[in-house]
């Protein structure tokens, strides 16, 4: 048996750290409850103290057999599993490895196949947990790798000792060396960290997308209503979005008074329990349009009326459109592809992009829309004689009349006011699915018969109601924003926020928000936890947030706002510069020439700063530490004045500059002795320093009281040693 | 050249892990994977701190051979070092030693152990790496090299230190057979017409003239017989109970235009015939005798020493002779010119079917083949 003497527990964990890794980013709960029980056994049966390695044929026959699976599995399986078989390949072959010797190569080969079977894993997730477990595995294996230097050359030093002696001495060397190597793997986080930062985004995108299968959102959101379904019921508290909110003087906005209301699909046709847009959007192509004060936009903004600049992060966006507040007038910040605005339903949409996005969109809840002449009236919608029955009921009741051929009249607003107030007073909110019966509608059902539902019951029910006395209405879905994120500033959308209001358009091109459902209601059902809960709740959306954010999705917009545009000016410069060499430096915009000089000396002085900077540091610690070390070794903990020490490190510091100038005091000569041999050379130099030398005596062995000149004689010798040191430099320079 | 040189060693582990983590950047890059460019930035940083930490580590390092012992083949020796950490912070950690040596001739062997764990700043260590010569010559050790792969055994970094030395390696000794070690007594004779004077009370020393030969001292050559003679004579003496006996050795000549099979047959005869000649001087030293050797095809010849030295530094000198023979130097003794001298006890160590000088007739010889029994010829 050829057993190296290693610590074998560390990469035992490493690989067990390596495969949880796997089975956190591919939740393939059957591999896990296969391979980790046979890991752990391997610790007992070969691996693990007093094991012994199975025979070299079994291992072999192991081996073909997973591999002739594998190779079943990958034929049969489709192409978008390629990398999860692979995966499952190496998982296999390292845990076999467990049951074969351990010399070191063998041990280095675990080592490296449990590595790649974490780029592997990186294919295959990409949540949290998976993430925390490959920096487990990252720090547990460079620390393997660097205790298996010590292994494998302690394994083959000349000599025998026994096996508790070597790893006595091991123990030993690896306590003394652990400083270096935890400050080697603490440098490897930070430079990677770095790296990770700074490495260019955005070249391609979706290479592997049909061989990624990462755990995906699912949106609760839909572009459509169907009365009687679950429609946009939900309770998962998965986050959807993050909202960051400014006024438009860029004053942020840190607490609401009132939700949010997101759009995200304008729905105005109804028909049987469902509503649909009766038109597709008319979808208008425009340019990416940076915001600026006076023109954000679609449409020029009216600085008279209040504004609000959102930012939004929609973690995985999968209908065409993206969602904002009431009114959008421009849009800022959004990935590369297609803008297209539809002016009729005020909607955005970024068909070329999908996944997680980021983007900014100025909104004008009160703004009218473009051509407001020209926006169609909605058709009066005559869902049944009873609900216009209700409706002219509710309009005698509240003492009011109105000519359902009358567009946009005064009293319309009154209405709305009065059906949304009656609807919440009148209806109860509720999660339970009611189905209408046989033939009859879900909104009659709802008005009439249970008056209980949930947010498009509610919205449908006014949208009905106004449509069919004439008053411009539509249902509306997207998301209610109500809740902020810990240390606030930042506003969270979660699926269960999925809600349906109503807009009214009370004169044209300008449609007010009604929400019918009522809100006590909807806030009990929506209630965010409070106490400790709420701590727990914040502070793991508040990683996740950063695991999504930061890590998962850095992206080349973040890395932008990060760097500060430096990389993309000097792309933009390096593009200018190749496409148009003959324009020159004409051709590179000021502004990208400014940036890149100001970021270079800024990145130039901060290097020579750190660099300087730790050289200083690191002289003075030197210094320091020398003089320490030898008051305690010495002094025996008396007392040392400081003089004595400046002594003492003087004639350091003077040995120094002879060292520096070819002149090295050997290790068996005593100080004195080396000032004087220093006669033939330079008498006045051999004087200064037996002076030197003299009170380094004094000052290391005697502890004797100095002169009062001590220091400065001291100091005059070592002056002239100095001056003298680079005279012997320079002639040391000519003789060569 | 530089006596200290420092460099980065491009090896297989380094290029397999350099491709991998290429491949995950070239991943990272295509499939905009924020974990893949984590694993790339891992990677990549862990070859950015290995060569900041080794090449700190080496910067004040310093190595030197503390001794070089004569070595046999196939006999291990220890080789010690002593290595110094003159850095104030950084310590030197998983450094292997071993030996470069010069040129493109037969390597020394595999140097065994050479691993220091560990050197702390300011320390000093004494290090032995255990060699087992291969072959028989002068090894020519050209750099002391240390290597790490600390701290992540990605980067291989090698500090070469000139210090130029030679190993003399002296051939093993095949042990003759008791026929030989009896042909060898049958020659403790007397020289015919020596004159016995008394030089001290307890040597009886007798002398005798010889014709002179390559490879005796000046000193020894009669002026006054050699010019009664017309040529130089040697005044040879030699100890009562020290009888004088010398081994030849009769090697295959190397011919450059022979095939390559051909070339190497013979040359492991040769180093055949080296060995057992080892063992007869070895051994005939041990049975008191005066040892000379003499090797006609390189024109070397050590003839028996007259004067009382230490029998074992003689026999040293001896063996060290051997080591360094170079077969590609050895001639045709016809074309030497070389004559045996006719007035000593010889004999011959032969390698098969090698041809020695006129004159050898009824001259004990052996071959390596047959080392059990003595042939006389």
């Amino acid at each position: 048996m050829n057993k190296s003497p290693h610590n074998p527990l560390l990469l035992f964990l490493t690989i067990g750290a390596g495969i949880l890794v796997f089975v956190a980013a591919s939740g393939d709960s059957i591999q896990a409850l296969l391979a980790i029980p046979v890991w752990l056994a391997s610790w007992i049966v070969s691996y693990g103290p007093g094991g012994v390695p199975m025979p070299r044929a079994g291992i072999i026959l192991a081996v073909l057999g997973t591999t002739a699976y594998m190779l079943l599995r990958v034929m049969v399986a489709p192409t978008s599993e390629l990398v999860l078989n692979i995966s499952t390949y190496l998982l296999w072959l390292q845990v076999i490895k467990l049951y074969d010797r351990t010399t070191p190569r063998d041990l280095a080969q675990l080592l490296v196949m449990s590595f790649a079977l974490v780029v592997g894993a990186c294919l295959l997730g990409s949540s949290l947990l998976f993430g925390v477990f490959l920096l487990v595995h990252v720090v547990m294996g460079l620390t393997c790798a660097a205790t298996l230097q010590f292994h494998a050359g302690e394994s083959r030093r000349v000599g025998y000792r026994p096996e508790s002696e070597r790893l006595h001495r091991l123990s030993g060397m690896a306590m003394r060396s652990r400083r270096i190597v935890y400050v080697s793997i603490v440098g490897v986080l930070v430079l990677s960290s770095g790296i990770f930062v700074v490495l260019p985004r955005g070249m391609k995108t979706d290479f592997y997308e049909g061989l990624l299968s990462g755990d995906t959102l699912e949106v609760s959101f839909d572009d459509q209503v169907e009365l009687g379904s679950a429609g946009l019921l939900s309770d998962s508290q998965k986050v959807v979005l993050d909202l960051t909110l400014k006024d438009i003087d860029g004053v942020p906005i840190e607490t609401l008074q009132e939700p949010i209301y997101l759009r995200g699909a304008v729905l105005d046709e109804y028909n049987a329990g469902r509503w649909t847009a009766s038109n597709p959007p008319r979808w208008s192509t425009t340019t990416r349009l940076f915001i600026q004060p006076d023109s954000w936009s679609f449409i020029k903004a009216d600085r008279s009326l209040p504004a609000y600049v959102q930012t939004i992060e929609l973690h995985d966006k999968q209908k065409q459109q993206i969602f904002s507040m009431p009114g959008p007038i421009g849009l800022d910040r959004v990935p590369p592809g297609r803008v297209q605005w539809a002016s009729t339903t005020q909607l955005i949409s970024l068909p070329d992009s999908d996944g997680r996005i980021s983007y900014t969109v100025v909104s004008q809840p009160s703004r009218p829309g473009v051509n407001p002449e020209r926006n169609p009236r909605l058709p009066r919608l005559v869902v049944g004689t009873n609900i216009h029955d209700e409706m002219l009921n509710l309009l005698t009741q509240w003492q009011l009349t109105r000519d359902p051929e009358e567009w946009f009249v005064d009293i319309d607003i009154r209405i709305s006011k009065l059906l949304e107030s009656h609807l919440r007073s009148r209806c109860s909110y509720t999660t339970e699915l009611i189905a209408p019966e046989p033939g009859e509608d879900p909104i009659e059902m709802f008005l009439f018969r249970t008056r209980e539902g949930h947010c498009e019951y509610f919205a449908s029910s006014m949208a009905a109601m106004l449509r069919s006395i004439g008053v411009d209405a539509r249902v509306v879905t997207g998301y209610m924003v109500r809740e902020t994120r810990l240390g606030g500033g930042t506003f969270v959308a979660r699926e269960n926020d999925a809600h349906a209001w109503v807009e009214v358009q009370h004169t044209p091109g300008i449609w007010t928000t009604y929400d019918p459902s009522p809100p006590s209601d909807l806030d009990a059902l929506h209630r965010s936890p409070m106490g400790f809960a709420k701590l727990w709740s914040d502070v793991r959306d508040s990683i996740l947030g950063f695991w999504a954010r930061s890590v998962i999705g850095y992206d080349q917009m973040r890395q932008q706002n990060m760097l500060g545009g430096w990389i993309a000016n000097f792309e933009e410069y390096a593009r200018k510069k190749v496409l148009s060499s003959g324009e020159g430096l004409s051709a590179v915009p000021l502004k990208a020439l400014v940036n890149g000089l100001l970021y270079g000396v800024i990145a130039f002085s901060g290097v020579a700063l750190l660099g300087v900077g730790s050289r200083l540091g690191l002289r003075q610690i030197r210094d320091w530490l020398a003089t320490h070390w030898r008051h305690v070794r010495h002094s025996s903990g008396r007392s040392t004045s400081l003089s004595l020490q400046r002594v003492s490190l003087l004639y350091s510091k003077a040995e120094g500059q002879l060292r520096r100038a070819g002149v090295q005091r050997p290790r068996w000569m005593t100080p004195m002795q080396f000032a004087q041999t220093l006669e033939d050379r330079d008498s006045a130099l051999a004087t200064s320093m037996s002076l030197l030398a003299s009170l380094h005596y004094k000052a290391v062995f005697s502890q004797a009281q100095l002169e009062p000149d001590a220091a400065e004689r001291a100091g005059v010798a070592f002056r002239y040693v100095k001056e003298n040191a680079r005279g012997l430099r320079s002639s040391r320079k000519k003789l060569s | 050249m530089r006596s200290r040189t420092k460099r980065y060693r491009i090896d297989p582990p380094l290029v397999l892990y350099t491709g991998m983590t290429i491949v995950v950047g070239l991943g990272a890059l295509l499939s905009q994977n924020n974990l893949l460019y984590f694993v790339f930035g891992i990677a990549l940083s862990v070859l950015l701190i290995s060569g900041v930490v080794t090449g700190r580590s080496f910067n004040r390092v310093q190595v030197r051979r503390l001794s070089l012992p004569t070595a046999t083949v196939g006999e291990p020796i220890m080789l010690r070092y002593r290595l110094v950490n003159r850095g104030r912070l950084i310590p030197a950690c998983a450094l292997w030693l071993t030996e470069i040596q010069h040129g493109r001739g037969s390597r020394l062997g595999e140097f065994e152990g050479g691993f220091i764990p560990l050197v702390r700043p300011g320390e000093s260590q004494v290090v032995q790496i255990r060699v087992t010569p291969l072959s028989r010559g002068v090894h020519k050790l050209s750099h002391i090299r240390v290597t790490t792969r600390f701290p992540f055994g990605v980067l291989l970094k090698s500090l070469d230190v000139r210090t130029p030395a030679e190993l003399l390696v002296r051939p093993s000794v095949t042990t003759p057979s008791q026929d030989v070690l009896r042909a060898i007594e049958s020659q403790r004779t007397h020289h015919r017409g020596a004159i016995r004077t008394q030089q001290a009370e307890t040597d009886i020393v007798f002398s005798y003239l010889r014709e002179y030969m390559p490879g005796d001292s000046i000193r020894q050559i009669a002026w006054k017989s050699s010019a009664r003679r017309e040529g130089l004579v040697i005044r040879q003496s030699t100890i009562e109970g020290g009888s004088q006996l010398l081994v030849v050795l009769l090697l295959h000549p190397d011919e450059p235009e022979s095939q390559n099979s051909v070339r190497r047959t013979n040359a492991q005869e040769n180093e055949s015939v080296l060995s057992l000649g080892a063992g007869v001087l070895r051994h005939a030293t041990a049975l008191k005798f005066r040892v000379g050797l003499a090797i006609p095809g390189i024109e070397h010849v050590r003839m028996p020493m007259a004067r009382s030295i230490d029998s074992n530094r003689w026999e040293s000198m001896l063996l060290d002779d051997l080591a360094r023979v170079r077969l590609e130097d050895v001639n045709q003794v016809e074309q030497v010119g070389w004559r045996m001298p006719t007035d000593l006890p010889i004999i011959i160590v032969r390698a098969p079917g090698a041809e020695g000088p006129d004159g050898l007739a009824g001259v004990p010889s052996i071959t390596p083949t047959q080392t059990t029994q003595a042939q006389t010829n």
